[in-house]
């Protein structure tokens, strides 16, 4: 009986967890896959995967502990599966035909239109590096820690997207 | 790259996420002022915190405040319920095999089955439509030259016989009076047929006809600064590759195209305008223009989707 209560306590405080853990980060992280992947309504796909993951992560073990980084990690690990599928799907011709325009107001801004021409160039892992530090405003060593890499390749990574940003605001300037 | 280089781009990363220390910035700086190649593809200072203010821009800009806890809520009774239909479908699938399984080993087969009914039951009766083969060669076609104009460049390809290679095509300058002309003195060489005369005449008229008297006033109010779709590369960059039946067919004629471009500067789709009247033409010239790539319309400085004209004119001959 003990055994029993005290799961369900566990389950309470783990949805609990979880709950806060969505008020704080669904925007964030809704936010910076829909620029990973350039749609919002797959980047929301993503965010919910991110939360379960998370979740059925605290329902196997309760005591550990889930930062921010391990969500971004998450995140942008289920990006570049998503990017990798639909570069293979890419190659049919009916993806042709899906509406890149329905964007909201907000999207398009000049800075924004150009941030999101630039990271449709970039491969994933500069796209990430370049979102995670100067759109989320983690440190390169946060963001390296995240990534799986040193702090130095994300500045070059950083860099590297700089440059293809600088071609496309002079392009579209 | 130098390993100064490649210090030097890490430097200015660090510089871009403003994380660069005074002595690393006086580092970045020493070695721009002795690398002309570094300024060019990073920049100074200035110009890499320029470039990252349009990331703090656009991220300042968002209002989307998405809620995925209703959501979030049922997706994993979703789930569930996804799983089970997989299921029962996979069961149903197997049970209908299963059943035409047994109809095939009982009767031998279905077709020897509508034959048996065909022949015992005089009510029905089983016709079998024969149609003709479908002609493998390619025909050609009749097509009537467009109504519209064309603001085409002409490339002319020209198919040797024992060389099983095209040329390259041969650009022309861009200006369509210059094109048009061109097109006119290879096209009368050749004898044209009055397809060709007619769409060259369409051309001309194109490159030489004034711009109606109130759309100029209009344009003169506001001029917007319009910039055609290119493919990247130059007039150059699409090179059909027909395959070895246009050599064998000597096919010839002039195949005008359309490829929509959209505002990445991707192909969306290629459309035959004009057919050059044999079909292994037509799809080398939309194969090779749906490979290159394309510097996007724009309008004002703004990428927009747009249409990107072109023609290729295949000449055979008989080489040496």
């Amino acid at each position: 009986m003990d055994e029993v209560v005290r799961r369900a306590g566990d389950a309470g405080a783990v949805a609990a967890r979880v709950d806060a853990m969505v008020r704080e980060y669904q925007t964030k992280l809704a936010r910076y896959l829909r620029r990973m992947v350039g749609d919002a309504e797959v980047a929301l796909d993503l965010t919910q995967d991110v939360f379960l993951s998370a979740f059925r992560m605290l329902d196997a073990d309760p005591q550990r502990e889930l930062s921010a980084g391990w969500l971004y990690r998450a995140a942008t690990n289920g990006a570049i599966s998503y990017l990798r599928r639909r570069k293979i799907v890419r190659m049919l011709p009916l993806d042709r035909d899906v509406d890149r325009t329905a964007w909201r107001i907000d999207e398009r801004t000049a800075a924004s239109v150009d941030l999101q021409a630039a990271l449709a160039r970039l491969p994933a892992d500069q796209s990430a590096a370049v979102l995670l530090t100067s759109y989320a405003g983690y440190s390169s060593h946060e963001a390296a820690e995240m990534l799986g890499t040193t702090a130095d390749a994300v500045r070059q990574r950083v860099c590297r997207a700089m440059r293809v940003l600088r071609t496309v605001m002079k392009e579209s300037s | 790259m130098s390993q100064e280089c490649g210090r030097a781009e890490i430097l200015a990363g660090a510089v871009a996420l403003g994380e660069a220390t005074d002595t690393e910035r006086d580092s970045y700086r020493r070695h721009l002022a002795e690398c002309r190649r570094c300024i060019g593809r990073f920049g100074g200072e200035r110009e890499i915190e320029r470039v990252m203010r349009t990331v703090a821009l656009a991220r300042d800009a968002e209002t989307w405040q998405p809620d995925v806890r209703g959501t979030l809520a049922n997706a994993p009774l979703l789930r569930r319920r996804r799983w089970t239909a997989a299921i029962l479908a996979a069961g149903a699938t197997l049970a209908f095999a299963a059943a035409a399984f047994a109809l095939v080993v009982r009767t031998g087969s279905p077709l020897a089955a509508s034959r048996q009914v065909a022949s015992s039951n005089p009510v029905f009766r089983v016709e079998l439509e024969r149609r003709p083969p479908v002609a493998t060669q390619p025909r050609p076609q009749t097509h009537a030259a467009p109504d519209r104009g064309l603001v085409v460049v002409h490339n002319v390809v020209t198919l040797t016989r024992p060389v099983v290679r095209a040329q390259a095509p041969v650009a022309h300058p861009k200006p369509a009076a210059a094109a048009a002309a061109a097109v006119a003195t290879t096209v009368a060489a050749l004898g044209p047929s009055a397809r060709d005369e007619r769409s060259i005449a369409a051309m001309q008229t194109v490159a030489s006809a004034p711009l109606p008297a109130e759309r100029a006033e209009s344009m003169a109010v506001v001029p917007p600064v319009v910039r055609e779709v290119a493919p990247v590369g130059g007039d150059g960059a699409i090179v059909p590759h027909p395959s070895a039946i246009a050599y064998d067919e000597d096919a010839q004629g002039t195949t005008a195209f359309d490829v929509a471009v959209d505002d990445s500067g991707n192909p969306t789709k290629c459309t035959i305008t004009k057919t050059s009247g044999y079909l292994v033409l037509d799809v080398a010239v939309c194969k090779a223009a749906m490979r290159a790539r394309y510097v996007p319309r724009t309008v004002n400085g703004r990428a927009t989707a747009g249409v990107y004209h072109d023609a290729f004119t295949f000449r055979a001959s008989q080489g040496e």
